[in-house]
């Protein structure tokens, strides 16, 4: 026995005396499975992945739990990975240290308080956004949150990410929902924040929690709004349009004449394919669903129906209703979506594709998705094997909106240089243009590991205050090694 | 034990561009690739390498000067040595001709093995393995499917042929036609790798080298010539459309009595 | 007197047979005179001027060299204006080396020939059939291969000379052959069908789901290549270019594509009906009737109403 599994078995051996035995998972294949997110998926399907396993999978079922595992990695500086429905893209659950320990909240899934009349609800780190919607639904009532990872995806991820959903054009971001909230650090204190719907107490330290991406603290406890839920009213939008700036141009026009859709987006051809290929017709695909009580869906219809009419140039035809609405009704991932894509990259040697996904404003984002989409067709040396190459703007805001990149390429190359070979380089040219011309690197999928060599671009001088939090709230430097600040040993991976 | 492959490359049918308003293809919108057959018969040619390091592996192929990186890119996986056999001289030249061609330089080389692939995806003629084996006076068999064991003196084959499988014992030295259905994974070059420097084991074959005289070779030495392509149309036929629903289905229903199939 | 050689293969005699229509189109205004050489025919055959039947001890029978080496002795014999093979996967291993052997040109996989005052044209698929090629031969004889059910001869009732060929003296084979195995599945022979229901990458259901709609219609059950590829179903049933050639009157796409390879291995379909998602797959322009939808509820729907 080398030196390492000495230390390794010590560890786990103290785990266990923190918590019970169950609570500790240490099999191999959990530790692969543990060892990376989905942003490495197909690497990880081949069996290939070269980053260390950590060294044991916990599931702590209290706050008390979560606090001694934290003080005692802090005392003997093992990265703590904070996790909970792995639903992760950026590799923000990846190991980079070769001790380190996966917390994992799922036991934590007790959905605590529904409060309808003071319009919140408050659930244990663990609970999966589905379970809180299920319950809200049947009083009829809704988290107004709903990312693709919905079934799946837990609380403590959803706000440590800075997460948002479909629906977020009415609802907003989770920092939007996000009432109170408990969380650990690193040297086990355990802070409480009270919920309350507005107050100038100092700055808003929640905002230092809500994306911090577990490089600062451990989540336990969030409490959300809850919104009431109108799904008879359900209305929905679908036109063909020329191109992404005249979708783009509809989209503006809806939100800066003030109506809010609970989604509004505009998808360019190659994306509109993957999702509408039985009537995109080779065109942008425009779609908006206006939601609430009647009175508002009408305005907001009429407000979409007046925006569309402005810009009927750029308009082809509009799109039956009811195909946008079974659309919807079938976007989420499931645990077999998932697993049907692995089993894809086992056998076939091929995944569904990769996403960048940027914000700029209303006058930039245009600019930066045809600069991407230019260098990327003319310069990326492997383009001839791309089978697919587009966007959709999914979030828009009063001032400006998300533009979410997506390609797909022939996995020409071994699995262990597909990133080096394809990813990256694209992923590259997409931040490179966003950054040149004053946008946002990463809307809403969180900095993870894999962009954090723009960090300090993307901050510039405000990049001070990020780097201060770290070294206030982790100085041994504990919490994700690796996410959202740079380091040197992630360059092998990255290069 | 030598083992030379003999490799095609193809354009990459499924790619390419029709223009129905034309009716015209454009040929160059489709990349080359290699024949998937071919890259078989290389890939079962490398296994063996990396079985028995001893083993010699060249690559060869006939065909224009840019397929000189995708020739080197063998090299790069593993190949001892990669020939490009090319010269202006040579366009033009059917299977007949092809096969004297690389008969010439085989005829300078010794070899255990000759393997390459059965079918093009082209839909190319597939002759090139059985006549080069003639003008060399040895055996030849196509639609292998598995390769047992190869040994100096014999190779043991699986071949299939009209829905039989013929297990074959077949003298060496030998040319051994393969399919893709042997599913051998040729890999890829890996990244430290890509465009690392391999000119000592590249050549260019030309009819310098060959000496082939001018009225054997090219389009002038070849019994058959292409007259005229003629791009197929596509026709657009005026169809009905109907759904996977209860009408849909009255229509179809409908449709098959009216022509008689029910 | 244009002489033509077709050879007969002992497992296909009739799609052999009709490779006389190759020689006669061949030979245009001429008139022609068709042999067809044997090896150890099992059965008379008619429809040709001249049989010449060769006998030889069967372990020779899969050695391409020693095929080559005989039907060479009886073409030196004979002097032949042109060779027709048929192209089963031995034929392709004999026409090419029996066109060195001769030193003359072989189109291969000849769908189509034009005879005019300028000359003898071979028509073949090229670029995986999107381009019809024009062939000229310029040696004798000239040779072609041909695939099965391409050509078809109209009257075969002709009574034919029978002789018998004595070979001279054969090289031993260093072929030899130490098993065959006989596939497991009888399968209807898809080239024979009038009606073919053909699944497809679309199509998701296990194959055989669709024997029951296949026998409402009176027809047999065919795969696209995908299909083989994912080892769903065998080759013998796949239909395209490097599967079989069918022409049956009703073609039912489920869930195809339409790339060219597979079109190619349709020849005179009457009707296609295309069922698929895609709106606008290629194979979508073919058929008279688009059935816009999931291919297995398809199916299935129509093999329920029919029943019903």
């Amino acid at each position: 026995m080398n030196s390492e599994t000495l230390v390794k078995e010590a560890i786990i051996k103290d785990v266990k005396n923190i918590v019970s035995e169950e609570q500790v998972v240490t099999d191999h294949e959990t530790l692969y499975d543990a060892a990376s997110d989905r942003y490495r998926k197909y690497m990880k399907a081949k069996g290939v992945l070269d980053n260390p396993l950590p060294t044991a999978v916990v599931y702590p079922n209290n706050p008390e739990e979560v606090k001694e595992l934290l003080m005692y990695c802090n005392e003997n500086d093992i990265n703590v990975i904070p996790r909970s429905g792995q639903t992760a893209t950026e590799g923000g659950l990846e190991n980079w240290k070769d001790l380190a320990l996966v917390i994992d909240g799922s036991h934590m899934n007790k959905i605590l308080k529904i409060d309808p009349y003071n319009m919140q609800a408050t659930v244990q780190a663990g609970v999966p956004l589905q379970a809180l919607e299920d319950e809200l639904r049947k009083i009829g009532y809704t988290t107004g949150h709903s990312p693709q990872s919905k079934p799946i995806a837990q609380y403590g991820g959803l706000v440590a990410t800075r997460s948002i959903g479909q629906f977020s054009t009415l609802y907003g971001g989770i920092e939007d929902m996000v009432v109170g909230l408990e969380c650990v650090f690193p040297n086990g204190h355990i802070s409480r924040i009270k919920n309350i719907s507005r107050r100038a107490g100092g700055p808003d330290i929640r905002h230092i929690v809500i994306g911090n991406e577990g490089t600062l603290c451990y989540i336990t406890e969030v409490t959300v709004k809850i919104f009431k839920y109108y799904p008879d009213n359900n209305k929905f939008f679908g036109y063909l349009v020329n191109d992404v700036e005249d979708g783009v141009k509809v989209l503006r026009e809806v939100m800066v004449n003030g109506y809010r859709p609970s989604v509004a987006r505009t998808y360019s051809p190659e994306d509109a394919r993957q999702h509408f290929y039985h009537f995109y017709e080779g065109k942008c695909v425009l779609i908006f669903m206006a939601e609430g009580p009647e009175g508002i869906v009408e305005a907001t219809g009429k407000g979409i129906e007046e925006a569309v009419e402005k810009f009927k140039d750029g308009i082809v035809k509009q799109v039956d209703s009811q195909l946008i609405e079974n659309w919807f009704n079938q976007l989420n991932w499931t645990q077999q979506t998932i697993d049907d894509e692995i089993q894809g990259m086992i056998d076939n040697d091929k995944h569904d594709g990769y996403t960048t996904e940027v914000s700029a404003d209303w006058e930039t984002i245009t600019k930066i998705y045809n600069n991407v989409i230019d260098r990327i067709r003319n310069e990326f040396p492997r383009a001839d094997d791309l089978t697919m190459l587009g966007g959709h703007s999914s979030h828009s805001y009063l001032n400006g909106t998300n533009m979410y990149f997506v390609y797909n390429y022939a996995i020409n190359c071994e699995p262990e240089d597909e990133m080096k070979i394809y990813h990256h380089p694209i992923q590259a040219i997409i931040v490179e243009e966003t950054l040149k011309l004053g946008g946002s690197m990463c809307h809403h999928h969180g900095i993870g590991k894999y962009r954090n060599e723009w960090t300090k671009d993307e901050h510039q001088s405000a990049y001070y205050m990020l780097e201060s939090l770290k070294e206030v709230f982790d100085p041994k430097g504990i919490m994700s090694f690796g996410n959202i600040y740079p380091v040197q040993e992630g360059l092998k991976y990255q290069k | 034990m030598k083992i030379i492959c003999l490799v095609k490359f193809v354009p990459d049918t499924e790619k390419f561009v029709y223009d129905y308003e034309t009716d015209k293809i454009d040929r160059d919108s489709s990349r080359l690739i290699l024949n998937p057959d071919d890259k078989n018969a290389l890939a079962f040619a490398m296994m063996r390498k990396k079985q028995d390091p001893s083993t010699y592996v060249e690559v060869i192929t006939m065909g224009p000067l840019k397929l000189e990186e995708a020739m080197k890119d063998f090299v790069r996986l593993g190949a001892d040595r990669a020939v490009l056999i090319s010269d202006r001289h040579f366009a033009g030249s059917d299977s007949l001709v092809t096969s004297r061609i690389i008969s010439s330089y085989l005829s300078s080389q010794e070899y255990d093995l000759l393997l390459t692939g059965t079918h093009t995806l082209d839909g190319g003629t597939g002759h090139v393995g059985p006549q080069i084996a003639e003008i060399m006076g040895i055996n030849q068999f196509s639609n292998i499917v598995a390769i047992k064991e190869v040994t100096k003196e014999y190779s043991i084959v699986e071949a299939l042929q009209e829905e039989k499988t013929y297990r074959l014992k077949i003298e060496n030295p030998s040319v051994l036609s393969v399919t893709h259905q042997m599913n051998l994974r040729l890999g890829f070059v890996r990244y430290e790798n890509i465009g690392r420097n391999v000119d000592d084991q590249f050549e260019v074959v030309t009819n310098e080298r060959l000496q082939l005289p001018t009225e054997i070779i090219g389009g002038k030495g070849s019994p058959t010539k292409v007259r005229k392509n003629v791009v197929v149309k596509r026709e657009q036929v005026e169809h009905k459309v109907v759904k996977v629903d209860d009408e849909g289905i009255d229509e179809v229903v409908h449709f098959l009595k009216e022509k008689g199939y029910l | 007197m244009f002489k033509g050689l077709i050879l007969i293969d002992n497992d296909q005699v009739d799609y052999s047979l009709d490779l006389t229509e190759v020689v006669h189109r061949l030979a245009g205004e001429e008139e022609t005179f068709v042999y067809g050489l044997g090896i150890n025919l099992p059965e008379e055959v008619t429809g040709l001027d001249e049989v010449i039947n060769v006998e030889m001890s069967t372990t020779q029978l899969k050695d391409s060299r020693i095929i080559t080496d005989i039907i060479e002795q009886v073409h030196r014999e004979y002097q032949f204006d042109s060779i027709i093979i048929l192209a089963t996967e031995f034929g392709r291993m004999v026409a090419p080396r029996l066109a060195m052997r001769l030193e003359v040109g072989l189109v291969a996989d000849i769908t189509d020939i034009h005879v005019d005052k300028r000359g003898k044209k071979l028509v073949r698929p090229a670029f995986s059939g999107n381009i019809m090629a024009s062939i000229v031969c310029d040696s004798s004889p000239i040779m072609a291969s041909v695939h099965p059910n391409v050509f078809h001869a109209a009257d075969l009732s002709k009574e034919s000379k029978y002789t018998r060929f004595v070979s001279a003296e054969l090289k031993a084979s260093t072929i030899e052959v130490l098993e065959i195995v006989e596939s497991e599945q009888t399968v209807a022979d898809i080239r024979e069908a009038d009606v073919i229901v053909s699944a497809g990458g679309g199509y998701t259901q296990p194959i055989d789901q669709l024997q029951d709609l296949a026998e409402e219609l009176t027809g047999v059950v065919a795969v696209s290549k995908q299909l083989v590829d994912r080892k769903k179903a065998s080759r013998e049933i796949q239909v395209g270019q490097s599967g079989k050639t069918v022409s049956p009157d009703l073609y039912i796409a489920l869930g195809i594509y339409g790339s060219t390879q597979h079109i190619e291995g349709l020849k005179n379909v009457k009707e296609i009906i295309s069922v698929n998602t895609d709106l606008g797959a290629p194979m979508n322009y073919l058929a008279s009737i688009v059935v816009h939808g999931d291919a297995a509820e398809f199916a299935r729907k129509l093999s329920t109403r029919l029943k019903g």
